[in-house]
């Protein structure tokens, strides 16, 4: 993984003496609230319902043991013991008291961390495929080029201060799992048909209040003009985004009032004027960074095409539960990645204890190589397992809660913290998730129901992403009661798809209900025990799901 | 749930500097974690004064607001899930439950813990 170099560290290093500074000033009553408020997200620290909350970059969501260590440790001196992982493959502390904060940022730094632009309108993290490096349906890992936008956008002068923040995914699998088509930009790793390797350019994409797939402005975009091409996408939105109405600020609005054709084309004549400027691409660059990103040095191993199958059909049910869900294939013989759930009963979905994560490190350095990647589906993976060490690792896994068997089953939502951390929220999902993850947890079942996504949001902004899950919840206000809007058939991958509202909202009571009724109208129509329910959905339409759903309501 | 009735009178509330910590003004112009000890304020009569007069606090709270409330027995009832959320803490755990450590987890209720 990237490694700080001298001006990495000090510009690190300074940013945290600096808003060290800015804090006792606000403290010491130097500088107000309304001052102090955009320095504050500038470093990641934001101001919610009961307390502060830190949100914390991990780069295209890849932690090292050390970086997982001190992860634990802050949500152990700092925080109250647990951190949370979140949809744009960040981690973020609930409870900071303010005078800590420049110490947490202190000990990130040490480990080559930082909060810096994780919010605020400015580029964010950037976020990639959670498999990226060991893939096979890979054609190139993007990380290195996630890493060259990384440095490209941080403190990038021109981009501080944006219509709005500004999102970018990077995929080099065939498969999208980055949601390339949700993003401000969408970046794919392509080849053209000579051969040669370059970029799919997509923009205006995202979820928020008004979805949007986003639409390829460039098919093919040669590897050496990448960052000058977003810069010119950046300049171009910076310039003619609106500023006048924070919720049409997206750039997904610019793209849309403007048409593709017409956003295409000022992105292209910007372009022709820094398309061979300094941000011209060399192979000598890189491969400077690609260097940080070299494979580990794998054994070599025999590959047993039928072990996993094997391992499904174990004695021990759990395991072979635990192999057929969570196991997924890797490039190199004999190894596998393995998927660690966060959806269990009772704990909010994305949360992780101090003592978690410090075992979870010893875990990685003994099993996966000493990586380990957040993924945006508020889960962990392993990238670099030896299929042999399933079974040990499974057992380790297991003690410390962490084997659930349900990746991309009913019960592995996504849920935004909601109602109970956030000011913005309208409603809680946390709640609904729990309940959904208490209705569903006998294993065969859910294995009868198969790949089935629900994704639940406590607010028009759609931080749970309700707008792309199969099943799609949304938390509204009634005149001051939780209500839940239903809408089926999103997808966020590569049939990239926004889901429909049903019909009138459900209450807090009936919600699971409602979502138990769609998931026996999907068994009951569904015309194979393989039939998917999104692709029984989009057969069926969403009819026969309505009439189920409000037959008696 | 209580719907949200516009109450018959307001309470002042802010976030702490220090930890964000929801709290609301009294009477004597110092301010509480604890709701029943507000100051309750007939609505549109003393509320904006004190709204004013609570943004003069900048360096001990933030951003503060007025919420509607009821009045029983002398004491405030809050009307909205939002503000029972914010006087409670989260409504579901924040912490995992560990293998290694399973003795304190009732100590680690929300709520219990937002009261320490």
């Amino acid at each position: 993984m990237y490694v700080y170099d001298e001006y990495d560290q000090r510009v690190v290093a300074e940013r945290v003496a600096q808003f060290k500074h800015q804090v006792q000033r606000r403290i010491d009553g130097e500088i107000t609230e309304d001052e102090f408020k955009p320095i504050r997200l500038q470093n990641g620290l934001y101001m919610q319902l009961h307390a502060y909350m830190l949100r914390v970059a991990i780069p295209y969501g890849l932690l090292s043991t050390k970086q997982l260590r001190m992860l634990g440790h802050i949500a152990r001196v700092y925080d109250r013991g647990y951190g949370h992982f979140s949809t744009r493959q960040n981690i973020q502390y609930n409870w900071p008291k303010l005078e800590e904060v420049p110490n947490i940022l202190d000990d990130l730094a040490s480990v080559e961390m930082h909060a810096i632009q994780t919010s605020g309108n400015c580029i964010r993290n950037v976020t990639s495929d959670h498999l990226a490096g060991v893939a096979r349906d890979e054609l190139e890992d993007p990380r290195p080029y996630c890493e060259l936008i990384r440095q490209w956008s941080t403190f990038h002068p021109e981009f501080a201060f944006l219509p709005r923040k500004f999102k970018i995914a990077v995929t080099g699998a065939t498969t999208d799992r980055a949601a390339v088509r949700f993003h401000d930009i969408g970046v794919r790793i392509v080849l053209n048909e000579a051969g040669e390797r370059g970029f799919e350019i997509i923009a205006g994409g995202g979820m928020g209040r008004t979805p949007h797939v986003g639409p390829v402005i460039r098919s093919f975009l040669p590897y050496p003009h990448l960052l000058s091409y977003l810069e010119a996408i950046l300049r171009v939105y910076n310039q003619y985004g609106r500023r006048d109405n924070k919720f049409k600020a997206r750039i997904k609005i610019l793209v849309s009032e403007l048409g593709v054709d017409e956003f295409r084309s000022r992105v292209e004549e910007e372009w022709e004027q820094i398309r061979d400027s300094a941000l011209l691409l060399t192979e000598a660059e890189l491969d400077r960074v690609r260097h940080f990103f070299t494979p580990p040095t794998y054994e070599t191993l025999p590959e047993d095409p039928n072990a996993l199958a094997a391992a499904t059909l174990s004695s021990n049910r759990a395991y072979g539960h635990f192999v057929r869900n969570n196991v997924k294939p890797h490039k190199q013989a004999g190894y596998c990645a393995v998927m660690i759930s966060l959806k269990v009963p009772g704990i909010p979905p994305g949360d992780v204890s101090d003592t978690q994560m410090d075992a979870l490190a010893d875990i990685v350095d003994e099993y996966s190589l000493g990586e380990l990647v957040v993924t945006h589906n508020q889960n962990l993976c392993l990238p670099h397992v030896r299929q042999r060490d399933l079974p040990a690792l499974f057992e380790r896994l297991q003690a410390w809660d962490f084997a659930a068997a349900n990746i991309d089953k009913v019960t592995d939502t996504i849920s935004c913290p909601g109602l109970d951390y956030c000011s913005l929220a309208n409603a809680r999902s946390i709640p609904v998730a729990l309940a959904i993850t208490d209705r569903y947890q006998d294993i065969d079942y859910l294995e009868d129901i198969g790949e089935v996504s629900i994704k639940i949001s406590g607010c028009i902004n759609a931080c749970g992403h309700h707008h792309v899950g199969h099943i799609g919840i949304l938390g509204i206000d009634k005149q001051g009661v939780e209500a839940y809007q239903l809408m089926l058939g999103g997808s966020p991958s590569d049939d990239a798809s926004i889901g429909k509202v049903i019909g009138p909202a459900f209450s807090r009571e009936e919600i699971v209900d409602a979502v138990d009724t769609v998931l026996k109208t999907y068994l009951s129509l569904r015309s194979s025990d393989d039939e998917r329910f999104i692709d029984c959905y989009r057969r069926t339409g969403f009819q026969p799901f309505k009439d189920a759903l409000y037959a008696n309501h | 749930m209580a719907a949200r009735n516009k109450g018959t009178h307001v309470v002042i509330t802010a976030n702490r500097t220090e930890d964000g910590a929801s709290v609301y003004l009294r009477a004597d112009g110092t301010w509480s974690e604890k709701v029943a000890d507000a100051e309750i304020v007939v609505e549109e009569t003393t509320q904006e004064a004190r709204i004013a007069w609570a943004r003069t606090q900048e360096r001990y709270v933030c951003d503060a607001y007025a919420f509607s409330i009821n009045v029983e027995a002398g004491l405030p009832v809050i009307l909205t899930k939002r503000e029972e959320i914010r006087k409670d803490g989260p409504t579901v755990p924040y912490r995992r439950p560990d293998q290694t450590d399973q003795t304190d987890q009732a100590d680690q209720a929300p709520r219990a813990a937002k009261e320490a």
